[in-house]
């Protein structure tokens, strides 16, 4: 199980804070976040950064970033203003 | 000012210290305003400001500026309140010399193009910074301590293609920047002491009453912080003045605007527009913009090249 940690309005949309995905790679795992919690690719278009292990995925292989059992991934809204 | 509150916390000779440090604050609008004012209620002895706008009305309610002050350079308010050494200037690789003397730097920019040009000056001078971010309910804050911690390059790799919400656009609350720009100031407090600092980002939301710390770790291939190659150090957003008139502002990097995404928040704010495959067009006061997919914009009605950067940084947030 993959540790996900979601941040500020995903939350709503999650129920909790913390939650355990079985999944291979980013892909699967936002693949499976999106069947089980409505509304939750719509926000991420909103622009969510995705951490592994604090690593942004753009600097790891993106989508195909392999996940593994003990990986953290955070998804939180970056933000830009000030 | 009497400071013997913090004594019992830092002690006299941290106080002392303080006293002797010079901070510098990029941006005067929420952010920085209030990260001056807790810099200067720190005791920090000298507080250099870089900024490039007025006071707006709608700047008042997330701001520590007031009625009186409207119209008036934001660099010019704090030097009068807090006797800041203030430049009315825009920060870019050419006048980011301004920052030279300060022993750390504060962000209180609203984009993140100005942020990778901090970024590359303080890796290149090896100064720490502190990276702010506000935006609707939450914060970021990350402290980078160059060659200990990660930078910002290592967490955010390049301009975003596409564009951050901002502000403007998405909207933020009156108490949020001064909860950034205090938890800021408290770190730069823990920097200017020498005290450890962690590589992480800190994130709040005052929504949700989240305080969460992400560990960041450095990343092996950064342009910035490993292989030294300072790039937005020499990028140039180019600002051009058409045969019509109008300014055409184009960001270093291409971006991939979503208008339709841009358009809806636009519907939000109550601003009528046109949207074709290609470009958006609307009006904002006395300006009509237009908004291309490459992130490229056209202003007509600004007069100068800070009114064109501070309508990008609005809009595109780059």
């Amino acid at each position: 199980m993959v540790k996900v940690k979601v941040f500020a309005t995903l939350i709503k949309l999650t129920g909790r804070k913390i939650l355990e995905v079985p999944a291979g790679s980013v892909g699967e795992l936002l693949e499976k976040l999106y069947s089980t919690y409505p509304g939750f690719e719509e926000e991420l278009k909103r622009g969510f950064m995705i951490l592994v292990n604090g690593r942004n995925i753009e600097h790891l292989q993106g989508l195909q970033t392999p996940l593994r059992e003990e990986d953290i991934v955070s998804i939180f809204p970056p933000a830009g203003g000030g | 000012m009497d400071f013997s509150r913090h004594f019992p916390i830092i002690g006299i000779e941290a106080q002392r210290k303080l006293s002797e440090s010079t901070v510098g604050v990029v941006g005067a609008g929420a952010l920085g305003s209030w990260e001056v004012y807790f810099l200067h209620k720190l005791g920090v002895g000298k507080i250099v400001v870089v900024d490039r706008d007025f006071v707006d009305d709608s700047d008042l309610p997330r701001t520590i500026y007031t009625k009186e002050d409207i119209g008036k350079p934001k660099v010019e308010v704090l030097k009068e309140k807090f006797g800041v050494e203030g430049y009315f200037e825009d920060l870019n690789p050419a006048t980011i010399g301004i920052l030279e003397k300060v022993d750390l730097i504060i962000d209180g920019t609203d984009n993140i193009y100005t942020r990778q040009i901090i970024n590359d000056y303080a890796v290149k001078n090896n100064k720490p910074w502190i990276y702010v971010g506000v935006l609707s309910t939450y914060g970021n804050i990350m402290p980078i301590i160059p060659g200990k911690t990660a930078c910002f390059r290592c967490f955010m790799p390049k301009l975003p293609e596409r564009p951050m919400p901002t502000c403007a656009v998405a909207g933020v609350m009156s108490y949020v920047p001064s909860l950034a720009a205090s938890i800021a100031v408290g770190l730069a407090a823990k920097i200017l002491l020498g005290e450890e600092i962690k590589s992480e980002l800190i994130f709040f939301d005052t929504k949700t009453l989240e305080f969460e710390r992400v560990e960041v770790p450095r990343r092996e291939e950064c342009p910035a912080c490993v292989k030294r190659e300072f790039t937005f150090l020499e990028k140039h957003m180019k600002i051009e003045r058409l045969c019509d008139g109008s300014i055409q502002v184009t960001p270093p990097e291409k971006m991939n605007v979503n208008l339709e995404n841009l358009a809806g928040k636009l519907e939000k704010l109550g601003i009528e527009y046109l949207k074709t495959s290609h470009f958006l067009q609307f009006e904002d006061d006395e300006y009509e913009i237009l908004i291309f997919k490459s992130g490229r914009m056209i202003i007509r009605g600004a007069e100068g090249e800070i009114e064109a950067k501070n309508l990008f940084a609005r809009y595109l947030g780059g």
